[in-house]
């Protein structure tokens, strides 16, 4: 039976004036943001602040300097994700390039890719989206039915992608669809970079239950990708998913979303808890204090070149769950004078989280397969 | 693992391995003399917290019937170790006038085979001969003796020391629970797989394979708690810590004994099969040197008091130097 081991990870020393550095920035560029923006975060954007970023040196930290890239250490960019997080800047735009997009096309990409496009992801001036959900392929991604055909030059793409987060924004899509039909259904799977402005692409936003729209539709009518943009290699799709996944699943993102709710209650419970709160308090620290061990080991093993992918779903179960309970927990346990009417800073933040929760343990990979893959690796299955 | 705490690692398992079945008379001078109760003194192994942790998880992977985690954090306290069993309390009441104590040590473990106690009171370490007290024998539900020694102007050697015995009896806690939970999630992987029912192992039931991906996820955050606590005391203060790890491993042990027992069926609730032996403990362990309550109020009053402002740089100021 495999072993789960998760190592204390140790910032370098040069992470604490790093994050001096960032705190400054963000106290400068979001002076007067309200709470319930703030709760947004990675689900919020703005193109102008991914730009500053990028001017800063701040994404695309650990691509190589010659993409445009600044060569910084894993544990760097952690800092500054995390602080972005906490402050709750508005960095949805930029954050799948810069999480996921760019370590792939670095690490799978031709040349002529990673020069054309890295440099931009790292100015803050690409933005991704993920195609790989569809109408009948969710939690069973190997049943993707996008298909792309062989033509002269390039390939065309028919099919549909659903349930893909900021494409309305984006500039690229990783795209995965089939190619082949291989032996087993995980085979004959290629990923494409998709320009959104494609001729025969659709975009169509789709409203959540809060009223905003995050994810979309996007349609492939016979849309044209060259031979160039083709990622890695044909029939290869799968194990590049895969490979991916231990970036998208283990980030600081995966326990702070509902942060701001309990900052919020921490101020308006005051310096005089009740001893509900105190508790309530307490555990909450205790959970969140694990979880960024957690979460800081796997970046640990990432930089040190392992792939801890399943390290990675045991992470975001976890972490997913805590910032899923805590609404709900801090909802269970306010006083008796909070109402969640509108208007007021605690009652916006906590009635966006509430609503936005059930999404935590869905995005990313929902609660099931997570603990699919663990059983796996247990020997279950 | 740097080649010695490997090497550490490995002699005790074999050594907690091999006593199981002894009498504790014997596996006490087996233990001792591999040194594991000197795995943090400068003249024995010369160890740091993170080595001690080592042996103290390893004590609850085998459930071990002997108070090894006490005689480390007792030998610890002294600077020394002392020649036969020697054992901790986390709560002392009573004072001391001069050299001569009078008051009650409560919660003992194995009081009652000790030859001496290492207790703290009013700031002062206190080492007391079990021979000068009145025993009265108590035990947790697992079993193990937490006995009550009462004392009448008995010789106490007093040195200076401010170690918070609870608190440091709570980390030793975390890692033991930590190692409790590594076992009853290998005994429950094991024993899905073997077990068939409607012509197939338990382990291909995907209800149960659910349960034991949430019993893995909470025996890695006890496991990470307890790690980060015990390198934190390497730091130093490492109060935070300690009160965030117990009260994490608490609830990854409330979570957990559930799921062991629920996969097991009926056999885990037997008493020749091996579960409860783990489970007993960390039903025990939960309790012992602080209760989620406990430790929540705890933390909670020291953030509450910073402040929203400083939740966070608070958090991160403490892995970073």
């Amino acid at each position: 039976m495999r072993k789960f081991h998760f190592t204390p990870f140790e910032m370098p020393p040069k992470a604490k004036a790093l994050r001096q550095e960032v705190r400054a920035f963000l106290k400068e560029e979001m002076p007067q943001t309200a709470s319930a923006t703030k709760a947004r975060s990675w689900s919020g954007g703005d193109a102008e602040f991914s730009r500053k970023l990028g001017a800063r040196g701040w994404l695309g930290m650990t691509l190589p300097k010659k993409y445009g890239g600044h060569e910084k250490s894993y544990a760097e960019r952690y800092v500054v994700i995390e602080e972005m997080l906490v402050a709750g800047a508005p960095v949805g735009l930029h954050w799948v390039a810069d999480r996921q997009s760019g370590p792939l096309i670095a690490r799978y990409g031709t040349e002529e890719q990673r020069e054309k496009i890295l440099p931009r992801i790292a100015r803050g001036e690409a933005f991704f989206c993920i195609g790989m959900s569809e109408p009948g392929s969710g939690s069973d991604l190997a049943s993707v039915r996008t298909r792309a055909r062989k033509v002269d030059g390039g390939w065309r793409i028919n099919g549909q992608k659903i349930w893909t987060s900021t494409a309305q924004h984006a500039h690229y899509m990783i795209a995965l669809v089939r190619t082949g039909d291989g032996e087993t259904r995980h085979a004959g799977l290629t990923q494409f970079l998709v320009d959104m402005r494609s001729d025969g692409l659709t975009v169509k936003p789709i409203a959540n239950l809060t009223g905003e729209s995050h994810f979309n539709e996007v349609f492939f009518d016979d849309v044209f990708v060259p031979d160039s943009m083709l990622i890695g290699n044909e029939g290869g799709g799968w194990q590049q998913v895969t490979a991916e996944l231990a970036f998208e699943r283990s980030g600081p993102e995966r326990y702070l979303s509902s942060i701001r709710l309990f900052l919020e209650f921490l101020r308006i419970t005051g310096d005089n808890p009740t001893e509900l709160e105190k508790q309530l308090i307490g555990r909450m620290t205790a959970e969140m204090w694990t979880l960024r061990n957690m979460s800081m080991s796997v970046m640990g093993k990432l930089a040190a070149g392992e792939d801890p992918a399943v390290d990675a779903a045991v992470v975001k179960d976890l972490g997913t769950s805590f910032e899923q309970e805590l609404p709900r927990l801090i909802q269970a346990n306010t006083r008796e004078d909070v109402t969640l009417e509108t208007g007021d800073a605690f009652n916006d933040t906590l009635s966006y989280l509430l609503q936005s929760s059930p999404s935590f343990s869905l995005r990313g990979g929902t609660r099931e397969i997570l603990r699919g893959i663990i059983a796996r690796e247990l020997g279950l299955r | 693992m740097s080649e010695l705490r490997t090497l550490l690692a490995d002699t005790t398992a074999k050594v907690l391995g091999d006593t199981k079945t002894s009498s504790l008379e014997a596996s006490w001078k087996k233990i001792v003399e591999a040194g594991l109760p000197a795995v943090l003194l400068e003249d024995g192994f010369g160890g740091n917290w993170e080595d001690a942790l080592v042996v103290v998880k390893a004590c609850g992977t085998h459930a071990t019937p002997a108070p090894l985690p006490e005689a480390i954090l007792a030998t610890h306290v002294l600077g020394r170790l002392p020649d036969a069993m020697v054992t901790i309390s986390p709560n002392a009441t009573g004072k001391c006038d001069g050299d001569r104590f009078t008051g009650e040590l409560r919660s003992v473990p194995w009081g009652r085979d000790a030859s001496h106690i290492v207790a703290i009171l009013d700031g002062k370490v206190l080492l007391l001969s079990r021979a000068d007290a009145k025993l009265a024998e108590h035990g947790n539900p697992a079993g193990e003796p937490r006995d009550t020694l009462r004392f009448e102007n008995a010789k106490a050697e007093t040195v200076a020391n401010d170690t918070d015995m609870f608190a440091a009896l709570a980390l030793l806690r975390t890692g033991q629970i930590a190692g409790a939970l590594d076992h009853a999630l290998e005994l429950s992987v094991g024993y899905t797989r073997e077990r068939q029912q409607f012509g197939r192992p338990l382990a291909q039931f995907q209800a149960i394979q659910q349960q034991l991906a949430v019993l893995a996820e909470e025996t890695a955050a006890a496991g990470m708690a307890a790690a980060a606590a015990f390198k934190a005391m390497d730091r130093g203060d490492a109060g935070f810590e300690i009160a965030a790890a117990k009260l994490r491993a608490n609830r990854a042990a409330r979570l957990s004994t559930g799921i062991a027992h629920q996969v097991h069926g009926a056999m885990g609730f037997t008493a020749e099969y091996a579960l409860h032996h783990l489970t007993r403990r960390l039903w025990a362990w939960q309790t012992e040197a602080g209760n989620e309550r406990f430790w929540g109020e705890r933390l909670g009053a020291q953030v509450a008091q910073r402040g929203a402002g400083a939740f966070w740089s608070d958090l991160v100021a403490r892995s970073e130097a």
